[in-house]
Protein backbone atom coordinates (compact mmCIF):
# COMPACT_ATOMS: atom_id res chain seq x y z
CA UNK A 1 0.00 0.00 0.00
CA UNK A 2 1.43 3.25 -0.62
CA UNK A 3 -0.05 6.44 0.91
CA UNK A 4 1.27 10.15 -0.19
CA UNK A 5 0.93 12.75 2.66
CA UNK A 6 0.51 16.18 1.48
CA UNK A 7 1.18 19.19 3.42
CA UNK A 8 0.64 22.81 1.66
CA UNK A 9 2.62 25.35 3.25
CA UNK A 10 2.65 29.01 1.35
CA UNK A 11 3.32 28.57 -2.66
CA UNK A 12 4.60 24.86 -1.40
CA UNK A 13 2.92 21.54 -2.46
CA UNK A 14 5.20 19.64 0.11
CA UNK A 15 4.83 15.63 -0.35
CA UNK A 16 6.33 12.55 1.19
CA UNK A 17 5.15 8.88 -0.57
CA UNK A 18 5.51 6.09 2.01
CA UNK A 19 5.31 2.39 1.23
CA UNK A 20 3.91 -0.25 3.61
CA UNK A 21 5.22 -3.60 2.50
CA UNK A 22 4.01 -7.45 3.34
CA UNK A 23 5.96 -7.50 6.92
CA UNK A 24 3.96 -4.09 8.02
CA UNK A 25 7.67 -1.87 7.58
CA UNK A 26 6.71 1.41 6.02
CA UNK A 27 9.39 3.29 4.08
CA UNK A 28 9.63 6.35 2.25
CA UNK A 29 10.11 6.08 -1.09
CA UNK A 30 9.50 9.68 -2.17
CA UNK A 31 9.82 13.29 -1.52
CA UNK A 32 10.16 16.10 -2.64
CA UNK A 33 8.20 20.07 -3.22
CA UNK A 34 6.00 21.79 -6.07
CA UNK A 35 5.77 24.71 -6.34
CA UNK A 36 2.98 27.29 -7.42
CA UNK A 37 4.47 30.37 -8.78
CA UNK A 38 1.59 31.95 -10.09
CA UNK A 39 -2.14 31.73 -8.97
CA UNK A 40 -3.62 33.75 -11.53
CA UNK A 41 -1.63 32.51 -14.60
CA UNK A 42 -3.96 30.02 -16.69
CA UNK A 43 -0.45 28.61 -18.13
CA UNK A 44 0.73 28.66 -14.45
CA UNK A 45 -2.16 25.93 -13.25
CA UNK A 46 -1.72 24.26 -16.32
CA UNK A 47 2.00 23.84 -15.68
CA UNK A 48 1.49 22.86 -12.03
CA UNK A 49 -1.83 20.42 -13.26
CA UNK A 50 1.37 18.66 -15.53
CA UNK A 51 3.52 18.34 -12.69
CA UNK A 52 0.84 17.14 -10.14
CA UNK A 53 -0.10 14.55 -12.59
CA UNK A 54 3.15 13.23 -13.51
CA UNK A 55 3.99 12.83 -9.63
CA UNK A 56 0.30 10.91 -9.31
CA UNK A 57 2.22 8.63 -12.25
CA UNK A 58 5.16 8.06 -10.54
CA UNK A 59 4.29 7.24 -7.10
CA UNK A 60 1.21 5.73 -7.54
CA UNK A 61 -0.72 6.32 -4.35
CA UNK A 62 -3.57 3.61 -3.20
CA UNK A 63 -4.51 7.11 -0.66
CA UNK A 64 -3.69 10.26 -0.40
CA UNK A 65 -3.78 12.06 3.22
CA UNK A 66 -3.56 15.97 2.98
CA UNK A 67 -2.98 17.99 5.92
CA UNK A 68 -6.14 20.05 6.40
CA UNK A 69 -6.26 24.17 5.96
CA UNK A 70 -9.18 26.12 6.97
CA UNK A 71 -11.27 27.52 4.01
CA UNK A 72 -12.47 30.61 6.12
CA UNK A 73 -11.81 32.24 9.16
CA UNK A 74 -8.49 34.05 10.40
CA UNK A 75 -6.58 30.65 9.75
CA UNK A 76 -7.98 30.62 6.41
CA UNK A 77 -5.82 28.48 3.98
CA UNK A 78 -4.13 31.18 0.86
CA UNK A 79 -5.19 30.94 -2.33
CA UNK A 80 -2.17 29.42 -3.85
CA UNK A 81 -3.22 26.71 -0.88
CA UNK A 82 -6.50 26.26 -2.04
CA UNK A 83 -5.96 26.67 -5.82
CA UNK A 84 -3.26 23.53 -5.04
CA UNK A 85 -5.99 21.57 -3.38
CA UNK A 86 -8.56 21.97 -6.21
CA UNK A 87 -5.86 20.61 -8.70
CA UNK A 88 -4.53 17.41 -6.46
CA UNK A 89 -8.62 16.82 -5.68
CA UNK A 90 -9.34 16.49 -9.55
CA UNK A 91 -6.34 14.73 -10.91
CA UNK A 92 -6.63 12.27 -7.64
CA UNK A 93 -6.13 8.62 -9.24
CA UNK A 94 -7.24 7.29 -5.39
CA UNK A 95 -8.97 8.14 -2.31
CA UNK A 96 -8.13 11.50 -0.21
CA UNK A 97 -8.54 11.65 3.46
CA UNK A 98 -8.20 14.92 4.68
CA UNK A 99 -5.99 15.21 7.75
CA UNK A 100 -7.01 17.15 10.98
CA UNK A 101 -4.32 19.70 12.62
CA UNK A 102 -5.04 17.65 15.43
CA UNK A 103 -4.65 14.24 14.06
CA UNK A 104 -1.17 15.32 12.50
CA UNK A 105 -0.11 16.41 16.36
CA UNK A 106 -1.02 12.97 17.55
CA UNK A 107 1.62 11.36 15.03
CA UNK A 108 4.87 11.16 16.93
CA UNK A 109 6.71 9.89 13.53
CA UNK A 110 9.39 11.41 12.56
CA UNK A 111 12.25 10.92 9.85
CA UNK A 112 15.81 13.12 10.79
CA UNK A 113 16.77 12.08 6.84
CA UNK A 114 14.10 14.64 5.78
CA UNK A 115 13.88 18.04 5.32
CA UNK A 116 12.05 19.87 8.41
CA UNK A 117 9.11 20.72 6.16
CA UNK A 118 8.77 17.70 5.07
CA UNK A 119 7.93 16.39 8.28
CA UNK A 120 4.33 17.38 8.29
CA UNK A 121 3.51 15.45 4.85
CA UNK A 122 5.33 12.45 6.56
CA UNK A 123 3.21 13.20 9.59
CA UNK A 124 -0.20 13.00 7.21
CA UNK A 125 1.28 10.32 5.27
CA UNK A 126 1.08 8.14 8.25
CA UNK A 127 -1.77 9.29 9.89
CA UNK A 128 -4.02 8.85 7.06
CA UNK A 129 -2.62 5.03 6.77
CA UNK A 130 -3.23 4.64 10.67
CA UNK A 131 -6.64 5.14 9.95
CA UNK A 132 -6.77 3.02 6.89
CA UNK A 133 -5.52 0.03 8.88
CA UNK A 134 -8.08 0.92 11.93
CA UNK B 1 2.89 11.74 -54.45
CA UNK B 2 6.15 9.65 -55.16
CA UNK B 3 6.23 6.28 -55.89
CA UNK B 4 4.65 4.25 -53.26
CA UNK B 5 4.31 0.37 -52.25
CA UNK B 6 1.28 -1.04 -53.82
CA UNK B 7 -0.34 -1.85 -50.53
CA UNK B 8 -0.19 1.96 -49.18
CA UNK B 9 -1.59 2.92 -52.90
CA UNK B 10 -4.59 0.68 -52.48
CA UNK B 11 -5.23 1.76 -49.42
CA UNK B 12 -4.89 5.16 -50.24
CA UNK B 13 -7.69 5.00 -52.85
CA UNK B 14 -9.58 3.08 -50.38
CA UNK B 15 -9.27 6.59 -47.71
CA UNK B 16 -9.96 8.43 -50.43
CA UNK B 17 -13.84 7.89 -49.90
CA UNK B 18 -13.23 9.23 -46.07
CA UNK B 19 -10.56 12.10 -46.39
CA UNK B 20 -9.28 14.33 -49.17
CA UNK B 21 -6.74 16.71 -49.53
CA UNK B 22 -3.98 13.86 -48.88
CA UNK B 23 -0.89 15.70 -49.06
CA UNK B 24 2.72 13.27 -47.99
CA UNK B 25 5.17 14.59 -45.35
CA UNK B 26 9.07 13.66 -45.83
CA UNK B 27 8.99 13.66 -41.81
CA UNK B 28 7.61 10.16 -41.44
CA UNK B 29 10.51 8.64 -40.74
CA UNK B 30 10.32 4.42 -41.01
CA UNK B 31 7.16 4.93 -42.95
CA UNK B 32 5.11 6.90 -44.95
CA UNK B 33 3.40 10.13 -43.09
CA UNK B 34 0.21 11.52 -45.32
CA UNK B 35 -1.79 14.98 -43.97
CA UNK B 36 -5.32 14.64 -45.04
CA UNK B 37 -8.64 16.14 -44.03
CA UNK B 38 -12.15 13.94 -42.89
CA UNK B 39 -14.68 14.45 -45.44
CA UNK B 40 -17.50 14.47 -42.69
CA UNK B 41 -16.24 16.57 -39.73
CA UNK B 42 -13.40 18.62 -41.73
CA UNK B 43 -10.53 17.26 -39.14
CA UNK B 44 -7.41 17.45 -39.90
CA UNK B 45 -5.86 14.30 -40.05
CA UNK B 46 -1.76 12.77 -39.97
CA UNK B 47 -2.11 8.79 -41.63
CA UNK B 48 1.06 6.67 -40.97
CA UNK B 49 2.42 3.82 -42.65
CA UNK B 50 4.44 1.65 -41.09
CA UNK B 51 6.43 -1.69 -41.98
CA UNK B 52 7.19 -2.82 -38.61
CA UNK B 53 9.09 -6.06 -37.80
CA UNK B 54 6.78 -9.33 -38.93
CA UNK B 55 5.04 -10.79 -35.97
CA UNK B 56 3.68 -9.84 -32.84
CA UNK B 57 5.43 -6.94 -32.66
CA UNK B 58 4.52 -5.27 -36.28
CA UNK B 59 1.56 -3.49 -34.07
CA UNK B 60 3.73 -2.17 -31.46
CA UNK B 61 3.68 1.83 -32.50
CA UNK B 62 -0.17 1.83 -32.49
CA UNK B 63 -0.97 -0.75 -29.80
CA UNK B 64 1.42 1.42 -27.37
CA UNK B 65 -0.07 4.86 -28.51
CA UNK B 66 -3.34 3.78 -27.77
CA UNK B 67 -2.91 2.13 -23.78
CA UNK B 68 -2.11 5.36 -23.00
CA UNK B 69 -4.72 7.77 -22.27
CA UNK B 70 -2.89 11.14 -21.32
CA UNK B 71 -3.34 14.84 -22.58
CA UNK B 72 0.57 14.74 -23.54
CA UNK B 73 0.84 11.76 -25.53
CA UNK B 74 -0.66 12.10 -29.03
CA UNK B 75 -4.02 10.31 -29.23
CA UNK B 76 -4.90 7.51 -31.77
CA UNK B 77 -8.09 7.93 -33.83
CA UNK B 78 -8.24 4.69 -35.58
CA UNK B 79 -5.90 1.78 -37.02
CA UNK B 80 -5.75 -0.55 -40.18
CA UNK B 81 -3.70 -3.22 -41.58
CA UNK B 82 -3.48 -3.07 -45.11
CA UNK B 83 -1.38 -6.41 -46.04
CA UNK B 84 0.99 -8.43 -45.15
CA UNK B 85 3.57 -6.17 -44.00
CA UNK B 86 2.04 -2.69 -44.12
CA UNK B 87 -0.54 -1.01 -41.27
CA UNK B 88 -1.15 2.53 -40.54
CA UNK B 89 -2.58 4.32 -37.77
CA UNK B 90 -4.41 7.86 -38.11
CA UNK B 91 -4.15 10.58 -35.33
CA UNK B 92 -5.00 14.22 -35.48
CA UNK B 93 -2.84 16.52 -37.28
CA UNK B 94 -0.58 19.12 -35.04
CA UNK B 95 -0.55 21.56 -37.33
CA UNK B 96 1.61 23.77 -35.16
CA UNK B 97 4.70 21.54 -35.79
CA UNK B 98 6.96 19.60 -33.67
CA UNK B 99 9.61 21.30 -30.75
CA UNK B 100 11.91 22.10 -33.90
CA UNK B 101 9.83 24.38 -34.84
CA UNK B 102 8.87 25.60 -31.74
CA UNK B 103 12.86 26.00 -30.77
CA UNK B 104 13.41 27.92 -33.81
CA UNK B 105 10.91 30.89 -32.69
CA UNK B 106 12.84 31.06 -29.48
CA UNK B 107 10.37 30.68 -26.83
CA UNK B 108 10.16 33.08 -23.51
CA UNK B 109 11.50 30.96 -20.24
CA UNK B 110 7.59 29.98 -19.19
CA UNK B 111 7.21 28.65 -22.64
CA UNK B 112 9.97 26.31 -22.09
CA UNK B 113 9.21 25.68 -18.83
CA UNK B 114 5.58 24.67 -19.26
CA UNK B 115 6.42 22.30 -22.56
CA UNK B 116 9.29 20.42 -20.30
CA UNK B 117 6.14 20.18 -18.09
CA UNK B 118 3.99 18.02 -20.37
CA UNK B 119 6.66 16.21 -21.98
CA UNK B 120 6.82 14.92 -18.42
CA UNK B 121 3.36 14.51 -17.69
CA UNK B 122 3.10 12.19 -20.81
CA UNK B 123 6.53 10.21 -20.36
CA UNK B 124 5.05 10.08 -16.43
CA UNK B 125 2.38 8.30 -17.87
CA UNK B 126 4.18 5.79 -20.37
CA UNK B 127 6.38 5.00 -17.22
CA UNK B 128 3.60 3.95 -15.08
CA UNK B 129 2.92 1.43 -18.06
CA UNK B 130 6.14 -0.12 -17.68
CA UNK B 131 7.24 1.32 -20.71
CA UNK B 132 10.31 3.23 -21.93
CA UNK B 133 10.22 5.58 -24.47
CA UNK B 134 14.00 5.49 -25.49
CA UNK B 135 13.71 8.68 -28.47
CA UNK B 136 12.72 11.77 -27.13
CA UNK B 137 13.66 14.40 -28.84
CA UNK B 138 11.87 17.82 -30.37
CA UNK B 139 11.21 16.11 -33.92
CA UNK B 140 9.24 13.07 -31.75
CA UNK B 141 6.98 15.95 -30.04
CA UNK B 142 4.50 17.96 -31.71
CA UNK B 143 2.34 20.77 -30.69
CA UNK B 144 -1.54 20.77 -30.32
CA UNK B 145 -3.28 23.24 -29.32
CA UNK B 146 -0.51 24.97 -27.39
CA UNK B 147 0.10 21.30 -25.85
CA UNK B 148 3.10 19.43 -26.42
CA UNK B 149 2.13 15.76 -27.45
CA UNK B 150 4.87 13.17 -27.56
CA UNK B 151 3.83 11.50 -30.85
CA UNK B 152 6.58 8.77 -32.05
CA UNK B 153 6.05 5.34 -30.50
CA UNK B 154 8.47 3.22 -32.47
CA UNK B 155 11.28 3.25 -29.83
CA UNK B 156 9.25 2.37 -27.42
CA UNK B 157 9.74 -0.69 -25.19
CA UNK B 158 8.06 -2.85 -22.62
CA UNK B 159 10.10 -3.16 -19.35
CA UNK B 160 10.21 -7.06 -18.92
CA UNK B 161 8.56 -8.37 -15.60
CA UNK B 162 10.96 -7.07 -12.67
CA UNK B 163 13.50 -5.59 -15.10
CA UNK B 164 14.54 -1.96 -14.99
CA UNK B 165 16.45 -1.75 -18.53
CA UNK B 166 15.68 -2.80 -21.75
CA UNK B 167 18.17 -2.34 -24.82
CA UNK B 168 19.43 0.87 -25.34
CA UNK B 169 17.81 2.24 -28.91
CA UNK B 170 20.57 2.73 -32.14
CA UNK B 171 18.54 5.98 -33.20
CA UNK B 172 19.76 9.50 -32.39
CA UNK B 173 23.07 9.34 -31.30
CA UNK B 174 22.64 12.89 -30.13
CA UNK B 175 20.13 12.44 -27.75
CA UNK B 176 21.37 9.00 -26.55
CA UNK B 177 22.36 8.21 -22.69
CA UNK B 178 25.65 8.75 -22.01
CA UNK B 179 25.72 4.88 -20.01
CA UNK B 180 24.16 3.49 -22.76
CA UNK B 181 26.94 3.58 -25.09
CA UNK B 182 28.63 0.97 -22.98
CA UNK B 183 26.41 -0.91 -21.40
CA UNK B 184 23.51 -1.39 -24.30
CA UNK B 185 21.10 -0.76 -21.89
CA UNK B 186 18.51 1.69 -21.47
CA UNK B 187 16.52 2.65 -18.02
CA UNK B 188 13.91 5.09 -16.68
CA UNK B 189 16.71 7.54 -16.24
CA UNK B 190 17.47 7.87 -19.99
CA UNK B 191 14.54 9.38 -20.77
CA UNK B 192 15.18 11.74 -17.72
CA UNK B 193 18.17 12.48 -19.72
CA UNK B 194 16.49 13.30 -23.03
CA UNK B 195 14.25 15.28 -21.49
CA UNK B 196 16.97 17.58 -19.69
CA UNK B 197 18.51 17.50 -23.62
CA UNK B 198 15.27 19.07 -24.47
CA UNK B 199 14.64 21.18 -22.14
CA UNK B 200 18.28 22.86 -22.67
CA UNK B 201 17.09 22.96 -26.42
CA UNK B 202 13.44 24.66 -25.18
CA UNK B 203 15.85 27.32 -22.82
CA UNK B 204 18.07 28.15 -25.72
CA UNK B 205 20.76 26.54 -25.36
CA UNK B 206 22.86 25.13 -28.97
CA UNK B 207 22.79 21.62 -29.84
CA UNK B 208 23.60 21.15 -33.64
CA UNK B 209 22.65 18.44 -35.81
CA UNK B 210 25.16 18.97 -38.10
CA UNK B 211 27.48 16.47 -36.50
CA UNK B 212 30.50 18.28 -38.01
CA UNK B 213 30.36 20.97 -35.57
CA UNK B 214 31.06 18.21 -32.83
CA UNK B 215 34.24 17.78 -34.49
CA UNK B 216 37.69 18.99 -33.55
CA UNK B 217 39.79 20.77 -35.77
CA UNK B 218 41.99 17.68 -35.58
CA UNK B 219 39.31 15.45 -36.18
CA UNK B 220 37.68 17.65 -39.26
CA UNK B 221 40.87 16.71 -40.64
CA UNK B 222 40.88 12.90 -40.08
CA UNK B 223 37.12 12.85 -41.13
CA UNK B 224 38.12 14.64 -44.78
CA UNK B 225 40.43 11.20 -45.30
CA UNK B 226 37.34 9.17 -45.75
CA UNK B 227 35.40 8.54 -48.44
CA UNK B 228 33.25 5.77 -47.42
CA UNK B 229 29.98 7.21 -46.27
CA UNK B 230 29.61 5.14 -43.80
CA UNK B 231 33.14 5.29 -42.25
CA UNK B 232 32.69 8.98 -42.70
CA UNK B 233 29.26 8.24 -40.11
CA UNK B 234 30.98 5.57 -37.68
CA UNK B 235 33.71 8.30 -37.13
CA UNK B 236 31.47 10.77 -36.58
CA UNK B 237 28.85 9.03 -34.06
CA UNK B 238 32.20 7.82 -32.19
CA UNK B 239 32.96 11.83 -31.99
CA UNK B 240 29.52 12.42 -30.34
CA UNK B 241 29.50 9.61 -28.52
CA UNK B 242 33.23 10.73 -26.94
CA UNK B 243 31.90 13.80 -26.16
CA UNK B 244 28.63 12.52 -24.51
CA UNK B 245 30.48 10.25 -22.29
CA UNK B 246 32.56 13.02 -21.33
CA UNK B 247 29.60 14.98 -20.26
CA UNK B 248 30.68 17.79 -22.99
CA UNK B 249 27.44 17.49 -24.87
CA UNK B 250 25.72 20.69 -23.86
CA UNK B 251 27.84 24.25 -24.10
CA UNK B 252 26.40 25.97 -21.33
CA UNK B 253 27.45 28.76 -22.11
CA UNK B 254 25.21 29.19 -24.61
CA UNK B 255 21.93 29.62 -23.00
CA UNK B 256 21.04 33.20 -22.72
CA UNK B 257 21.86 34.88 -19.40
CA UNK B 258 18.82 34.75 -17.58
CA UNK B 259 18.75 31.09 -17.64
CA UNK B 260 21.24 30.94 -14.94
CA UNK B 261 19.20 29.46 -12.58
CA UNK B 262 18.29 26.28 -14.60
CA UNK B 263 21.95 25.44 -15.15
CA UNK B 264 22.27 23.64 -12.28
CA UNK B 265 18.98 21.70 -13.03
CA UNK B 266 20.02 20.94 -16.49
CA UNK B 267 23.37 19.54 -14.87
CA UNK B 268 21.39 17.63 -12.49
CA UNK B 269 18.92 16.16 -15.34
CA UNK B 270 21.69 15.78 -17.85
CA UNK B 271 25.14 13.93 -15.80
CA UNK B 272 26.56 11.68 -17.80
CA UNK B 273 26.36 9.68 -14.77
CA UNK B 274 23.05 7.79 -14.37
CA UNK B 275 23.53 7.17 -10.43
CA UNK B 276 24.13 11.61 -10.30
CA UNK B 277 20.98 12.14 -12.25
CA UNK B 278 17.47 13.39 -11.14
CA UNK B 279 15.97 10.17 -9.94
CA UNK B 280 12.39 9.92 -11.96
CA UNK B 281 10.40 12.15 -13.84
CA UNK B 282 8.78 13.41 -10.87
CA UNK B 283 11.75 14.59 -9.60
CA UNK B 284 12.13 17.03 -12.73
CA UNK B 285 8.26 18.26 -12.35
CA UNK B 286 9.57 19.06 -9.02
CA UNK B 287 12.61 21.33 -10.13
CA UNK B 288 10.87 22.49 -13.11
CA UNK B 289 7.96 23.94 -11.08
CA UNK B 290 10.74 25.84 -8.42
CA UNK B 291 12.27 26.91 -11.63
CA UNK B 292 9.11 28.39 -13.12
CA UNK B 293 8.38 30.00 -9.64
CA UNK B 294 11.53 31.55 -9.34
CA UNK B 295 12.94 32.98 -12.90
CA UNK B 296 11.96 36.00 -14.96
CA UNK B 297 9.84 35.03 -17.70
CA UNK B 298 12.60 36.20 -20.62
CA UNK B 299 12.50 35.63 -23.92
CA UNK B 300 14.48 36.73 -27.42
CA UNK B 301 12.60 39.28 -30.01
CA UNK B 302 14.90 39.06 -32.59
CA UNK B 303 18.10 40.84 -31.07
CA UNK B 304 16.36 42.27 -27.84
CA UNK B 305 15.59 40.43 -25.15
CA UNK B 306 12.02 41.43 -23.85
CA UNK B 307 10.91 40.79 -20.19
CA UNK B 308 6.79 41.85 -20.07
CA UNK B 309 4.82 41.97 -16.63
CA UNK B 310 1.26 43.74 -15.84
CA UNK B 311 3.07 46.85 -14.90
CA UNK B 312 5.68 47.43 -17.24
CA UNK B 313 8.04 46.26 -20.52
CA UNK B 314 11.70 45.99 -19.84
CA UNK B 315 13.79 45.45 -22.89
CA UNK B 316 17.42 45.18 -23.62
CA UNK B 317 18.32 46.07 -26.95
CA UNK B 318 21.43 46.27 -28.81
CA UNK B 319 23.69 49.51 -27.99
CA UNK B 320 26.21 51.49 -29.89
CA UNK B 321 28.39 51.85 -27.41
CA UNK B 322 30.40 48.65 -28.15
CA UNK B 323 30.31 44.93 -30.09
CA UNK B 324 27.94 42.63 -27.80
CA UNK B 325 26.79 45.71 -25.39
CA UNK B 326 23.40 46.10 -24.46
CA UNK B 327 21.02 49.31 -23.08
CA UNK B 328 18.11 48.47 -20.59
CA UNK B 329 14.98 50.42 -21.71
CA UNK B 330 11.69 50.51 -19.84
CA UNK B 331 7.77 51.32 -20.63
CA UNK B 332 5.27 51.75 -17.75
CA UNK B 333 2.18 50.79 -19.76
CA UNK B 334 1.36 49.54 -23.65
CA UNK B 335 1.31 53.28 -24.33
CA UNK B 336 3.91 54.82 -22.82
CA UNK B 337 6.88 55.78 -24.58
CA UNK B 338 10.31 53.55 -23.97
CA UNK B 339 12.74 55.41 -21.65
CA UNK B 340 16.24 54.46 -20.42
CA UNK B 341 15.84 52.56 -17.22
CA UNK B 342 17.14 55.34 -14.27
CA UNK B 343 20.44 54.53 -13.13
CA UNK B 344 21.57 52.04 -16.46
CA UNK B 345 24.45 51.74 -18.57
CA UNK B 346 25.69 49.87 -21.39
CA UNK B 347 27.20 46.52 -20.46
CA UNK B 348 27.31 43.18 -21.72
CA UNK B 349 23.67 41.26 -21.23
CA UNK B 350 24.45 39.30 -18.12
CA UNK B 351 25.79 42.70 -16.59
CA UNK B 352 23.03 44.33 -17.78
CA UNK B 353 20.77 42.12 -16.58
CA UNK B 354 22.27 41.64 -13.37
CA UNK B 355 22.18 45.34 -12.67
CA UNK B 356 18.28 45.60 -13.36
Amino acid sequence: MRVMGVEFAASNLNYVVIELNDKNEVQIVQSNRLVLGDTRSRDSLISFQNAVSTLFNAAAPTLIGIKSKPESGAMMAGAAALKMEGIVLANSPCTVDFVSGARINKCAVEDPTLFAYLQPALKAAHAALAKRLG
Amino acid sequence: MGALPNPIDTALSELAAHYGDFEQNDRGANGYLFFAKNKVTGAGVAIKFYAGEQGEARHDEPRQLCLIKNRNVLPILDARNVSEEWGYFVTPRCVEGDLDDLIATQPSVYAALDVALGICNGVSAIHALKMLHRDLKPGNIVMHEGTPQIADFGSVRMLANGASHVTASMHSILYRPPESFATGEYTAKGDVYQIGLVLYQLLGGSLPYDADEYLTAKERKQLATLTDPVDRTLFEDAAIRARSEAGDLLQLKTLPPWAGMARRALRDMTCANPAQRCGSVADVAAVLTQLRANMANWRWDGDVAVLRSDSKTIELRPSDDGEAFYQAYQATSSDSPFRRVPGSRPGRLADVLRAI
